[in-house]
């Protein structure tokens, strides 16, 4: 098809006024226009229009409901020259301002009614009101007078669109596209004059373009739903049918709205349904051809930066895909890759489209018009355009394009790059839901994760979607989810009353020892139903259940579990007694199963007490379960009921009355007994209840049992099951049946009631369809349940509004409770660690968040708990409760070796940890080196409370003791003099302990200076050049500097011996909290701590220095083995012997892409950040020495024990991982290598790096540490949340102050990894926001006596250019990776 | 820096007046010409803010320019 030669839809519609006039255009409500009619009146407002000056080019703004005049108004516009820019009245007010202002219109269109909703601001109001009424002129089907018609490159129409930038933006749209569009839907689809057209879409949305135009230049009826229509699938079902509507739009959320729609298949007149704006899921065209045979379904696509579609695809029953289709006439379509090549057949890129449905570009923004339409390379047109549509497609082999989402979807889970959409277009081809959407939401520690939203399908998962209906339209009564044993989900008053109901009611072997068929199909009665637990086992084999309960809030829950389950249910609100009339019946809101008529109060505190024995304060809790309510019902005689019902059998009477048992039974008339097959009372045996009960059934021919419940014993809750002999047969099979039915699992359900009767195994069931089907990263982590989608004006998914997921995800989907001691007991361990209450059987620990580090603590509680040393790897490879369980059953036994951490007593000498003493010898050997000093400053914005401040500090210092202790050769405090102390160890340094003293806060408050924060800088930079000594107090200094009334900052010294990265943040944590609660008046939110360092140094000697010890030494001595001890790097400057430790810390940072990318090739290959960005570290140094076996030092946190998670001090430990680059082996073989070195180190990390050293046997040389001359280490200790009332908390540890500990200490700050427990980044934004920020900051701590600060530069640079080479091809090998040395 | 940040560009403009951008080290698509301005992303992007103040083509311009001189 060529495009149109007279390209304007007025000139279409005026030769249609000509040669048809009186044929109907437009049908709105009673409302008709004709042809000829409607030209006339657009004529008018078109003589308007130019009389205010309106010509091509021009834009004026239309601000009308739907309405005969909306089109006259349209038209009117195009016929003089102008175009038109909807001003969409459900906008708010100023999104129409800006919209306005934006557009330049000097012009509205208007109805009066909407006057006041018109931005008046520079533009001439004009009303259409009763234009499309007003009497028709004689010989008025002549063109407007004076209409030149404009160029076809003119404006038609300008629509704006909100970017993901937040600012509308208004695509520009001209006649030329249009009639382009129009014409190619005319040539595809041929419209006929019989056709109608409903236009229900809002001007805002272009799909309204072709609503309004198409049928009016083809000669077929244009009908108008009525304002606010279009979200109203009933109305729109009553419209097609009373109009006789042929043609129509839907997005495709509106479709399924639609199609639920009672009445839709009656749509006979219907020929075709359009969808765009949305991708439309297969199931769901699925179901259109159900409901709809015959009618056609087309699936189109289209920016709004082109005339509304560009590619177009006529739906096919029985697709698996449902594809957008190939570029419609004059439109061309490419799919390209990050460079803007051509992707692959099947390959997803990004969509570009050309051609002559491209927008002219964005009204007034020339830069965002350049950047998203950009030169055509590909189709050889020279000077052409083409959009960048920022969607992602890829080419099927049939030639059409398959839609994948936007690009700004697309987001990091776990380091690989996913689309939410395809985890979504599964999912909604699952058959138990009707549709499904999926959303990347920060997750619990602020990493981005995938969150599930579907609605069940009405049919298929009947229960799910009744029971998400009654819970959006609100309950009467406070009510819960509760699973029942078969799993079916029911609403209970509260939990614990529904497991002891259930417990009852599903106790399969009661009935059999009773004799008695609880399902016995035909008619069953059930008085004092409850919520109706026991009707819906009753119902089971299709009886029909007439369940009574009188009391209402209880009668509100049991309709709606009958109706939720479909069960085949007469629900009565009355009571059941001997005779019609009226009672008082009382109702124990919190204890609602002992509730009714005859409830007595001092006899029900008796039945508690005996049945919940000894629990602390009986009392308070009996009196607040017996709080009571009174109702006065209608009591109904039994026989009465059901005589008006019609019953003539009755094969199964149930009971459970509290005490009104003897009532109900005489509420049966004695004719009728005949009819009732079987009895099952609960019997309150007070009085002799039981034994008249008994003789009664006797008498009446029942052969009768009774049994008393052990759960209930010594309560006088007995139950009788009284069967008629002649229904042998029934009986005969009971004690089976009756069996089977109660522990029939989940499964039995399944295959009567639809795979999804509950929540729970819907939600399970979806997520393995998810797993089946979809790579692991995309399959979501949280799934919800909702009733419906909440929809914008337009009908589309409405993201922003779509609910967080419950705070506990339920990965396994069905919650398998754990089972056995050993499960229950990591159960509880887990959910410490991961702040998650309960987690199943099956919960995978990384999926509810867990990563290497809680990894390493978990170890330590199953160290703590269980007494064996679990294996790290086993966390990683069993992973599941269920399997770390059993894996913690073959694991050796831990606790002979590993004594528990205790506090010793004070007295004696106190010795320090192994590296508190390797530091303190180095200390020593170099008096004056400030190396080992750690400064960090906590910026305080706001209302600082300095007093509370300093409180908080000085409860820090009492709480512990390491922050007032000193360290010392000489006797300590309370030890005499000598050469021995009490425990006779050797000579050496000591800590001393002292009693605890207010904190120092030093106070300078320079905010009335001239530069305060110049002023501030020159106090820190003097302050962290001061040598703390380390046998005096304190060794901890905080300095307050006040820069502005509100602005603080504080200054934060200490040595390394009572520091390090884990302790300050677990520091700075308890400073935040303290703070808070002194600040607002309360006491200390802190626990006391159970143990102080020295007890951690007494106790690390002790079990250290024996038979743990040995075997971790003996892992070193093997994985050093023959490791050379000296890593040359060849130095700017020549070593001298006595080393200064002075340096220089520049910060790098390594980009968020490569980061990323970095990210995503350790989960591939399945190993820590950390390891993967070692290896490349390592393979930096191994070209820059030229050496490929050596070690690197890292600093372990070595807080595997949870009594040192919280304590301050230094308890890290340096361990020497060997670099083996020996072989040159691919990068992706060194990351293996890497991988087992850092796992074993773990695993050893107990050992004091000295005695590994000594164990290597170094030659000791001057100026050199021995084995790891260079080290690199992760900062990734969590970071606790930093909430302080009043302020803006930011903490920058570790400043620089001139000094250097290793030759070279490579430090990365990986920020996204850090952030446990702290809010995530975004809000409900949706995707896109979500993203962290990727990129890891690098310290290069270095030994400025020997490297210059160009050549750290450059190193910093290969180390980033490394990465990104390896990232890009892992299989490369080491030799192939050299880029030079720095 | 994103990998687009670190690219240079080129503004590039075709015979109806209107503006791109285009990677600084490749050929421009046939039909395009170079602006005179090279930089990053954000710099050409600029360049284009004020030099491009008709975003109507070359062709609609003077097609309406010669109406109003007709009229």
């Amino acid at each position: 098809m060529a495009a149109p030669e007279a390209p304007f839809v007025h000139r279409a519609v005026a030769a249609r006024a000509a040669a048809s006039p009186d044929r109907i255009a437009v049908e709105c409500g009673d409302a008709r226009l004709s042809y000829a009619e409607l030209w006339e009146r657009a004529g008018r407002v078109a003589a308007l229009l130019r009389a205010e000056g309106v010509g091509p080019d021009t834009v004026v703004a239309v601000a009308m409901e739907r309405s005969a005049e909306l089109p006259v108004a349209l038209l009117g516009v195009l016929a003089a020259g102008g175009a038109y820019v909807p001003l969409d009245l459900d906008h708010p007010a100023r999104r129409r301002e800006f919209v306005l202002a934006d557009s330049g219109a000097r012009v509205v269109l208007t109805q009066e009614r909407f006057m006041s909703a018109v931005p008046r601001e520079a533009a001439t109001v004009v009303t259409l009101d009763g234009f499309a009424g007003a009497p028709r002129p004689a010989g008025a089907a002549a063109p407007p007078a004076g209409c030149a018609d404009p160029h076809p490159d003119s404006l038609a129409y300008v629509i704006h669109t909100s970017g993901s930038t937040g600012t509308p933006k208004a695509a520009m749209n001209t006649h030329r596209a249009i009639a382009n569009r129009l014409a190619w839907m005319q040539d595809a689809y041929g419209l006929t004059r019989d056709d109608r057209v409903l236009q229900k879409t809002p001007l805002s949305f272009d799909v309204s373009v072709w609503e309004l135009f198409w049928p009016l230049m083809n000669g077929a009826r244009l009908v108008l739903a009525r304002p606010g229509g279009h979200r109203d699938p009933a109305y729109l079902v009553e419209a097609v049918r009373a109009r006789r509507v042929t043609t129509l739009h839907f997005v495709p959320a509106m479709l399924r709205a639609f199609l639920a729609a009672p009445g839709v298949e009656e749509c006979a007149s219907l020929r075709r349904v359009v969808s765009s704006g949305e991708a439309l899921p297969p199931d769901l065209a699925e179901r259109f051809f159900q409901r709809l045979p015959g009618v056609d379904l087309h699936n189109l696509y289209g920016p709004t930066e082109a005339a509304v579609d560009v590619t177009a695809w006529t739906c096919r029953k029985g697709d698996a895909a449902v594809p957008i289709g190939a570029p419609i006439a004059n439109v061309r379509a490419y799919v390209v890759d990050e460079r803007m090549a051509p992707a692959g057949p099947g390959e997803p890129g990004e969509l570009l489209v050309g051609g002559v449905a491209l927008a002219r570009g964005y009204l007034g923004r020339p830069a965002l018009t350049a950047e998203r339409f950009v030169p055509d390379h590909l189709s050889g047109e020279p000077g052409a355009r083409l959009y960048r549509t920022g969607d992602r497609a890829r080419w099927r082999d049939d030639g059409t394009l398959e839609f994948l989402g936007r690009l700004d979807d697309q987001v990091k889970i776990r380091g690989v790059r996913v689309e939410p959409g395809e985890a979504a277009a599964v999912l909604a081809g699952h058959a138990g839901v009707a549709g499904a959407t999926v959303l990347a939401r920060p997750g619990p520690g602020g990493e981005p994760r995938l969150v599930a939203y579907a609605v069940p399908d009405e049919e298929t998962a009947r229960p799910v979607a009744g029971l998400l209906r009654a819970e959006r339209e609100g309950l009467p009564v406070p009510a819960v989810r509760h699973d029942l044993p078969d799993g079916r989900t029911v609403l209970v008053p509260n939990r614990t009353e529904a497991e002891f109901l259930a417990r009852e009611v599903f106790d399969g072997e009661r009935y059999a020892e009773l004799g008695i068929d609880p399902s016995p199909g035909g008619v069953v009665v059930d008085a004092g139903a409850h919520v109706g637990v026991f009707a819906l086992l009753a119902a089971r084999s299709g009886a029909t259940v007439h369940a009574f309960e009188p009391i209402p809030p209880l009668f509100e829950l049991l309709r709606r579990n009958l109706a939720v389950h479909g069960v085949d249910a007469r629900a009565h609100p009355c009571a059941l007694g001997a005779e019609d009339g009226e009672a008082t019946l009382t109702h124990y809101p919190h204890l609602t199963i002992m509730s009714g008529r005859h409830t007595d109060p001092g006899a029900d505190r008796e039945v508690l007490r005996a049945y919940l024995g000894d629990v602390p304060d009986l009392d308070r809790l009996l009196d607040r379960s017996l709080e009571e309510r009174r109702f006065v019902r209608p009591v109904r005689a039994l026989s009465s009921v059901l005589r008006e019902s019609g019953v003539r059998r009755v094969d199964l009477l149930k009971i459970d009355v509290e005490r009104s048992e003897e009532e109900v039974v005489a509420g049966v008339a004695e004719a009728d007994w005949a009819m009732v097959r079987q009895v099952l009372v609960e019997v309150h045996d007070t009085g002799g209840r039981l034994a008249r009960l008994t003789r009664f059934f006797e008498a009446r021919g029942y052969r009768v049992r009774s049994a008393e419940d052990p759960r209930l014993a010594g309560t006088g809750l007995v139950m009788l099951a009284a069967v008629r002999p002649d229904s042998a047969t029934a009986s005969a099979a009971t004690a089976s049946a009756g069996t089977a039915t109660a522990v029939e699992p989940v499964a039995a359900v399944r295959a009567e009631g639809g795979p999804w009767a509950s929540p729970a195994l819907l939600t399970a069931d979806l997520r393995a369809h998810a797993a089946r089907s979809l790579p692991d990263a995309l399959v979501p982590s949280a799934f919800v349940l909702l009733d419906a989608f909440p929809l914008t004006p337009n009908g589309k998914i409405d993201r922003a509004a779509l609910p967080e997921p419950p705070s506990r995800p339920r990965l396994s989907g069905i919650w398998t409770p754990p089972e056995g001691p050993a499960q229950e007991r990591l159960a509880a361990l887990w959910s410490e660690l991961l702040g998650q209450d309960k987690p199943g059987a099956d919960d995978d620990f990384f999926e509810l968040g867990g990563h290497s580090l809680l990894a390493n603590r978990l170890v330590a509680r199953i160290r703590a708990e269980f007494g064996v040393e679990l294996p790290l790897d086993e966390v990683f490879t069993a992973r599941t409760v269920r399997g770390i369980a059993s894996a913690i059953g073959s694991a050796p036994p831990a606790g002979r070796e590993v004594p528990r951490l205790v506090p010793v007593p004070r007295e004696g000498r106190l010795p320090l940890s192994y590296s508190q003493e390797r530091l303190w010898f180095l200390q020593q050997l170099h008096p004056g080196i400030r190396a080992y000093q750690f400064q960090a400053t906590i910026e305080l914005t706001g209302t600082l409370d300095a007093a509370a401040l300093a409180r908080a500090l000085t409860e820090i210092v009492r709480r512990h003791e390491i922050y007032r202790t000193t360290f010392t050769e000489a006797p300590g405090v309370g030890e005499a003099s000598g050469a021995a102390g009490p425990r006779g160890e050797r000579p050496g340094p000591r800590q001393v302990i002292h009693p605890p003293f207010p904190a120092p806060l030093a106070f300078d408050d320079l905010s009335g200076g001239p530069d305060p924060e110049g002023a501030a800088r020159a106090l820190i930079r003097a302050a962290i050049a001061e040598t703390i000594p380390v046998d005096r107090l304190p060794l901890v200094r905080w300095r307050l500097l006040r820069t502005a009334p509100d602005r603080h900052v504080l200054l934060h010294l200490e040595h390394h011996l009572v520091h390090d990265g884990w302790a300050f943040n677990t520091f700075v944590g308890e400073l935040a909290a303290l703070y808070g609660a002194y600040a607002t008046g309360g006491p200390s939110p802190l626990p006391e701590p159970e143990v102080q360092f020295a007890d951690f140094a007494v106790w690390q000697r002790s079990w250290l220095d024996g038979a743990v010890s040995e075997r971790q030494l003996a892992y070193w001595r093997e994985a050093l083995d023959g490791v050379p001890l000296f890593l040359d790097l060849p130095t700017d400057r020549p070593r001298t012997p006595e080393r200064r430790f002075l340096g220089d810390a520049p910060r790098f940072e390594l980009p968020a892409e490569v980061a990323d990318r970095t990210r995503a090739l350790a989960a591939r290959e399945g190993v820590t950040l950390f390891t993967a960005m070692l290896a490349a570290f390592e393979v930096l140094m191994c070209h820059w020495s030229g050496q490929d076996d050596f070690c690197v030092g890292s600093g372990f946190a070595n807080r595997r024990w949870r009594q040192t998670e919280r304590l301050l001090g230094m308890v890290i430990n340096t361990v020497p991982l060997r670099a083996d680059l020996r072989g040159d082996p691919t990068f992706r073989e060194l990351l293996a290598r890497t991988r087992a070195a850092a796992l074993g180190a773990h695993a050893n990390q107990d050992v004091p790096y000295d005695r590994v050293v000594a164990a290597m046997r170094p030659e000791r040389v001057a100026g050199r540490h021995p084995l790891c001359q260079v080290s690199f280490a992760f900062h990734d200790a969590p970071m606790p949340p930093l909430r302080m009332p009043g302020l803006d908390v930011r903490v920058t540890p570790g400043i620089a102050n001139g000094t250097a500990k290793f030759d070279l200490n490579v430090i990365a700050i990986p920020a996204a990894e850090q952030a446990v427990g702290q809010d995530g980044p975004g809000g409900p934004g949706g995707p896109g926001h979500a993203e962290p920020s990727g990129a890891v900051e690098f310290i290069w701590e270095y030994d400025r006596d020997l490297f210059d600060a160009r050549t750290i530069a450059r190193a910093a640079e290969l180390y980033r250019r490394l990465l990104d080479a390896v990232t890009g091809d892992p299989e490369a090998r080491v030799s192939e990776l050299l880029m030079g040395v720095p | 820096m994103s990998a687009s940040d670190r690219t240079t560009f080129r503004v590039v403009v075709n015979h109806e007046d209107q503006y791109s951008i285009w990677p600084a080290g490749e050929a421009e698509p046939p039909g395009w010409r170079d602006a005179g301005k090279e930089g990053t992303r954000q710099e050409c992007l600029a360049f284009v803010d004020r030099v491009w103040d008709d975003l109507r083509p070359l062709s609609l311009r003077r097609h309406m320019e010669a109406s109003d001189g007709g009229s």
